[in-house]
């Protein structure tokens, strides 16, 4: 498992924590059941401080990604399709919003930008 | 959270200076960072805690008189120079009542410290590296550094920040650590308490004190704009007004605060 961290980022440290780890279980790289490192361990390899890290695994808990067991450790939890579909949506909402901001900004027009979804979707410009 | 310690209302007087109704929990498994200008009291807290110094009113509980769960590292070596660690060995073996002489050895080999050289020839981080190797073996669960680190290269530091993250592996180890390098502090430390000349500024988690705060800086007319409310501290320099506000009220130009800065602010600032 791979994890980056930076301190020169605008992003607090547990958020990178955090959507790095619900990158990994969204896209399946972790599966149900799959151990992640205990937030101790992982606050000494990363070589930050314990809270930093509880903060990032507490989000992923209320967001229904992992599942810690007190004696036992952290685990990715089992997600359905419909939890992993709408992680992703969300995450598409986001890219679009900026799409369309910045589209806004520079004046390009919303059938513009729906020219552009329709073209990219069916893979034309790829 | 489970306390390693409560201090309550904590308050010891001398002639020139008084620590004055200090209370806080220290949350068991964390690092908590102790700073504050020297002459602010810091010390005086550490030996009020040790039982070596005794308050004038307030409470510690649970009061520490077990020795053998506290580890303390003060700035100086407290070993007797004149032994080897092999002479130093035997002595804690009968020292302390589970002392774990395997560990022991497996730290000082780790550390590749000579066994059978006088501690006087070692050097600084070589004593500090001995101090933890005890810490690590005679089953402590509190660990209080005092300064222990002042004096000592950066990558020794670094090390010492990877033994204090493994020393609260276990959930039951706390570490209080009292140090002037706050970058080592904005590296590992849970909780930040900030002691000012003999009061308690704030005790705050440490990501909270990074992410809440920012430093304006300001034009005398941008700052006499500002409603008190949202001024945390100011400080007049020569060209700009440097205040210290909640991020939500930042504007105009701004930096985010070291703890270093916060420490500035609070003590050489003023509220309007």
């Amino acid at each position: 498992m791979d994890i980056i961290i930076t301190m020169r980022s605008d992003k607090p440290i547990y958020e990178q924590i955090e959507s790095q780890l619900k990158e990994m279980i969204v896209s399946q790289k972790l599966k149900a059941g799959d151990p992640i490192p205990s937030m101790r361990a992982l606050a000494k390899d990363l070589h930050i401080s314990l809270i930093t890290v509880k903060k990032a695994y507490e989000n992923l808990s209320r967001d229904g990604l992992i599942e810690t067991i007190v004696g036992k450790g952290s685990f990715v939890a089992s997600l359905n399709t419909e939890q992993l579909k709408e992680e992703k949506q969300r995450e598409i909402e986001a890219l679009l919003s900026k799409a369309c901001q910045e589209a806004k900004a520079t004046g390009i027009r919303k059938d513009t930008l729906k020219e552009l979804i329709d073209i990219l979707y069916e893979g034309e410009l790829l | 959270m489970t306390s390693a310690l409560q201090v309550h209302h904590l308050t010891k007087k001398y002639p020139t200076f008084t620590l004055q109704d200090l209370s806080f929990d220290l949350p068991q498994g964390t690092i908590i960072g102790l700073i504050g200008e020297n002459g602010a009291g810091k010390s005086t807290l550490i030996r009020c805690l040790l039982q070596m110094s005794k308050p004038d009113q307030g409470e510690i509980e649970p009061p520490i008189k077990d020795f053998n769960q506290l580890s303390y590292i003060p700035d100086s070596c407290v070993f007797p120079e004149i032994l080897t660690i092999e002479q130093l060995e035997q002595d804690f073996a009968s020292i302390y009542k589970h002392w774990e002489s395997a560990k022991f050895w497996d730290m000082v080999k780790r550390f590749k410290l000579p066994h059978k050289q006088k501690l006087k020839t070692f050097s600084k981080g070589m004593k500090v590296k001995l101090a933890f190797c005890v810490a690590f073996s005679h089953h402590a669960k509190l660990l209080i550094l005092d300064e222990a680190t002042s004096g000592l290269d950066p990558l020794i530091r670094d090390e010492i920040l990877d033994l204090l993250l493994e020393f609260i592996q276990k959930e039951d180890h706390t570490v209080l650590f009292s140090t002037h390098i706050t970058s080592d502090l904005e590296k590992v430390a849970d909780y930040i308490l900030y002691i000012h000349e003999g009061k308690k500024m704030f005790m705050d988690t440490k990501d909270d004190l990074m992410e809440k705060y920012v430093i304006m800086h300001c034009t005398q007319d941008e700052y006499q704009k500002l409603p008190s409310s949202k001024i945390v501290r100011v400080i007049k320099q020569p060209y700009q007004m440097d205040v210290l506000v909640e991020k939500k009220e930042a504007e105009y130009t701004f930096d985010t605060p070291t703890l270093e800065d916060l420490m500035r602010m609070y003590s050489k600032g003023e509220k309007r």
